[in-house]
């Protein structure tokens, strides 16, 4: 039984002093992590990614609820689990002044288990030239010896604050299979921010959505994929415009034809939309870029009717898979 | 293009949203109406006025500075070259803040009925011109100039001046507004340059070191590489460079304690070795210089003695300014190094070993430039020779380095509480300038006045200032222990 | 022999990639390209190639496995099972069944009544087996 070396539990954190006018960055985050888990944490910029995650680490204090990480309090992780925790920042930052291997020496110091052939391999991987001052280093370099240092010490948890973000197609892929690489232990658990979500289709077994301080999609990446779908109808008259069909991420009507985004596919519901309308009913698969674009159109725009809900059966009634949270504000 | 009077407008506002400009705005008019009045000659308000003076001009650089960095500020990025007729109203509006405090001097001038307004604007053109170019001068050289400028104003004979001025008032007016025009003309090339800085400019790095984002980090990258600050440089700087990462290099041999202190004290001594190193050769021309001016009605006593004169007063004025204003700097360390901060609070060390390390190692920085400096000045009898008899000035002189100390003390622990909070940079400056400014009135007095006053007052300020400072910095380990990087 | 299996797995695309891995075995089975006693590519093996994460490999072929279109073998890795070894699985006729819905609902549309449809039925089957008779043949 995996045990979760990452809890947080209603999470909130607010950036206001003043405790009339709170505005929220985080609205009450629950994500319970189990070990060998890899997490993507999907947002739009300005989501509440790198609050969350600074929020887990001590960097920020949780304006209410609490985050557990390896069994302590985020807030204040002994010298003993922060030596089993290695963080890549969004932007990293390091002493100008110093070289890249006395940058790598000095962090080294202060690990009582470092791996040095492994930071040796992945410096000769990446081509981090060592004997330059990190003033000289490009954005790329720099971020990769943010990715070094933080994997050195062969952290159980790693937590990565879009770790790919500067870095080209080619250094990009060789990051990912090093990280594939890392949690082929399956002892070792990730959790990553980014909005490349092709990254997060080769290495996250598991997506976990933010929008609006909230997690608004979650599950397994497989599940989702196999349970998120598109349905796309072409009836033989109009349809109305208020069509509501229950569990719908997204409903896009244009006269006699029509787009259906389901979070909860299944395939008795095509059958219904093809009698109810006369309808050619066409089912396209989402990938995790699509699914991201229909959870935030759906959650800004108004929420769904319950118009017409007798033309269609509930389609969780004969579903017993979880079913993915959607939680829109 | 839009109207001109529109875009102006919107400088102008831009300008207004920085305080620590519109704040330094308002020090500068002080300070120069405070130029203008005749300064006591002598007694305790001198004593007063004189640091009152230099916090006014520290303030006066730090202003024109902050002109100058705000002006890179608007002209380094792309966008100054993109946008229709950007330029000429941010000219506009820096000459504009150029020309105020002159205009000013001359008006002030005329209206006391003085009978040399133009040499007094000559003298204000002169100080603002070398402001405003401050940035393209190495900031060292500024400060050691200035700091000979203050040791060495008595020896100069600059005191000759204002008689001679005095003497030929048509003269010294015609002079006087002729080298005003001619700092007004430097002062508007300098400004000119700064607007049409390119990427190819060494100077394009200032502004963007502030500025988060890849580009920005591209563009300093390539302007480093290109002023090759980083491989090359005077064979001594290369050299210290060497022995230093020889020193790094072994630094992973030592005990954890030890190594958190390592980047603190790192960062710190690459800044002060380059300073130190400008004011020892300030010291060396300024030296000789003003102990021949001194003696110039008497045959000079020999290179020796001159240069040991020089050295003197270079120590005694050292010892006495720069602990104080090393502590606020050291205790703006912590705050200064809140970036890294967030990388190194994830290093297996508990919050308290961290932060308290950081402080040890910002303080002992302070002590360090205390006990150096004044261990020079006593070295060199900088304190003068024992006049009162031996055991009443050693007495005095343990009175005043545990004066001194607690200042330092002080005004570490007060900075340091105060920049937890990112509050506004003017609030902090103003606070620890007024607390420099009551420590080296402190100290003034009583070097001046050590038989006058006695022990018990020294050593009861001493306490206090001390012990609050204490305080402070017990306090700041609380604050810095529990503040969020975000 | 197994070394030359090589799945095409597009991690981008809407169908999870641990189906892409089933679906892929299942057609390479069903022509020809996996018999029976052929063994499957090591998951590390699929996994590097691809650039995925093994443990979506590892699951899809857990699930051939309890699908009985593999077996574990210690020391080895996947073997392929035959045919008749294995029970035809719901899920599939189930997906079939899908598929061809909406076949006949477009034939309906298209006007075509119930004997046109079986015929074009029966005609697409006679030539799909022809057509794989002759790749065995060939073979």
């Amino acid at each position: 039984m995996p045990t979760p070396v990452y809890i947080a539990a209603g999470l909130k954190k607010s950036f206001s002093g003043n405790p009339f006018a709170q505005n929220y960055v985080l609205r009450g985050i629950d994500l319970t992590v189990q070990q060998g888990a890899v997490v993507g944490l999907l947002g739009q910029n300005g989501s509440g990614k790198s609050t969350l995650l600074k929020c887990s680490l001590g960097l920020l204090r949780p304006s209410a609820g609490q985050v557990t990480v390896l069994d302590e309090d985020g807030w204040d992780l002994s010298a003993e689990a922060k030596s089993r925790i290695g963080y890549v920042p969004q932007e990293v930052v390091s002493y100008p002044w110093m070289l890249a291997r006395q940058v790598i020496e000095y962090t080294a110091a202060f690990y009582p288990r470092w791996n040095q052939p492994l930071v040796d391999e992945l410096c000769r991987r990446w081509r981090l030239p060592l004997e330059e001052r990190v003033a000289a280093l490009s954005t790329g370099q720099l971020q990769t010896l943010g990715i070094v240092l933080a994997l050195g010490h062969e952290p159980e948890l790693l937590i990565l604050d879009e770790p790919v973000a500067s870095l080209d197609p080619v250094a990009r892929r060789q990051f990912l299979r090093t990280l594939l690489e890392i949690v082929a232990d399956r002892r070792r658990t990730v959790i990553f921010s980014t909005h490349i979500t092709s990254d997060l289709e080769r290495v996250a077994t598991r997506v976990a959505m933010l929008r609006d301080g909230v997690i608004g999609l979650d599950g397994e990446m497989d599940e989702l994929k196999d349970r998120v779908k598109r349905l796309h109808l072409a009836a033989a008259a109009p349809l109305p415009k208020d069509l509501a069909v229950p569990g719908a991420l997204a409903v896009e009507i244009d006269g006699a034809e029509a787009s259906i985004t389901l979070a909860n596919f299944d395939s008795s519901i095509v059958d219904q939309l093809r009698v109810a309308w006369n309808a050619d009913v066409t089912v396209q698969d989402l990938n995790l870029e699509e699914m991201f674009i229909a959870v935030h159109e759906h959650c800004g725009g108004a929420a769904p009717s319950v118009a017409n809900a007798n033309n269609v059966k509930s389609a969780e009634s004969d579903d017993s898979r979880n079913v993915p949270e959607i939680d829109c504000p | 293009m839009t109207p001109l009077a529109q875009r102006l407008h919107a400088v102008l506002s831009t300008y207004a949203t920085r305080s620590r400009l519109v704040l330094g705005m308002i020090f500068v008019l002080l300070a120069t109406i405070f130029l203008l009045i005749n300064i006591p000659t002598s007694g305790v308000a001198e004593m007063i006025l004189f640091p009152y003076l230099f916090y006014c001009l520290l303030w006066m650089s730090a202003w024109s500075n902050g002109i100058s960095d705000q002006g890179r500020w608007q002209f380094a990025p792309a966008r100054a070259a993109i946008l229709p007729g950007y330029r000429a109203p941010h000219r506009m509006v820096l000459m504009g803040i150029y020309l105020i405090p002159v205009a000013l001097v001359l008006v002030t001038s005329c209206m006391r009925g003085q009978s040399l307004p133009g040499a007094h604007t000559a003298v204000i053109a002169f100080l603002m011109t070398l402001t405003i170019a401050a940035s393209t001068i190495p900031s060292g050289l500024i400060l050691g100039t200035f700091f000979g400028y203050v040791a060495f104003s008595d020896y100069i004979g600059i005191d000759k001046i204002p008689q001679l001025l005095l003497d030929h008032p048509h003269e010294a007016n015609v002079g006087g507004i002729l080298v005003a025009i001619g700092c007004a003309l430097i002062a508007r090339r300098r400004i000119r340059t700064l607007s049409r800085l390119t990427e190819d400019d060494p100077e394009y790095v200032a502004p963007t070191w502030s500025e988060p984002g890849q580009a920005a980090r591209t563009q300093q990258r390539g302007a480093l590489q290109r002023t090759g600050e980083t491989s090359t440089g005077p064979a001594a700087c290369r050299q210290t460079i060497a022995a230093f990462d020889r020193w790094l290099n072994r630094a992973r041999r030592w005990n954890r304690s030890r190594r958190i202190l390592l980047p603190t004290i790192g960062e710190f001594a690459v800044l002060d070795a380059k300073t130190l190193a400008l004011l020892m050769v300030v010291g060396l021309f300024l030296g000789p210089l003003g102990s021949f001016a001194r003696s110039h009605d008497e045959p000079p006593p020999g290179i020796f003695p001159t240069l040991l004169e020089g050295v003197r007063g270079l120590a005694w004025f050292a010892a006495l300014i720069a602990p104080p204003v090393t502590a606020i700097v050291a205790g703006n360390g912590l705050a200064s190094r809140l970036k890294t901060m967030a990388t190194e609070r994830l290093l297996p060390l508990t919050r308290r070993t961290y932060v308290d390390s950081q402080l040890v190692a910002f303080a002992a920085c302070a002590v360090g430039v205390w006990a150096l400096l004044n261990a020079i000045a006593i070295g060199v009898g900088a304190f003068g020779p024992p006049e009162h008899g031996d055991s009443v000035f050693a007495a005095s002189l343990v009175t005043y380095l545990g004066l001194s100390f607690a200042c330092v003390i002080f005004n570490f622990g007060i900075t340091a509480v105060l920049t937890v909070t990112s509050a506004e940079f003017a609030a902090i400056f103003l606070i620890t300038g007024a607390c420099g400014t009551a420590d080296l009135v402190l100290l003034l007095l009583w070097l001046q006045g050590v038989p006058d006053f006695g022990w018990i007052p020294a050593c009861i300020g001493a306490l206090l200032a001390g012990g609050a400072g204490v305080l402070f910095i017990q306090h700041a380990r609380v604050l810095w222990r529990e503040r969020e990087l975000g | 022999m197994a070394a030359s299996v090589r799945f095409q797995i597009h991690p981008s695309s809407g169908v999870p990639i641990y189906r892409q891995i089933i679906d892929q075995v299942h057609a390479l089975v069903a022509g020809g390209k996996l018999r029976p006693g052929d063994l499957l590519p090591s998951v590390r093996t699929v996994a590097r190639a691809a650039d995925v994460n093994p443990m979506t490999v590892s699951k899809a072929y857990s699930q051939l496995e309890s699908a009985g279109v593999v077996e574990r073998v210690r020391g080895q890795g996947m073997r392929v099972l035959a045919p008749a070894d294995r029970p035809a699985p719901k899920r599939r006729r189930a997906e079939f069944r899908d598929l061809l819905a909406a076949a006949l609902h477009r034939g309906r549309q298209l006007g075509l009544d119930d004997d046109q449809i079986q015929a074009e039925v029966d005609d697409l089957l006679a030539a799909h087996d022809a057509a794989t008779a002759e790749q065995t043949a060939n073979r």
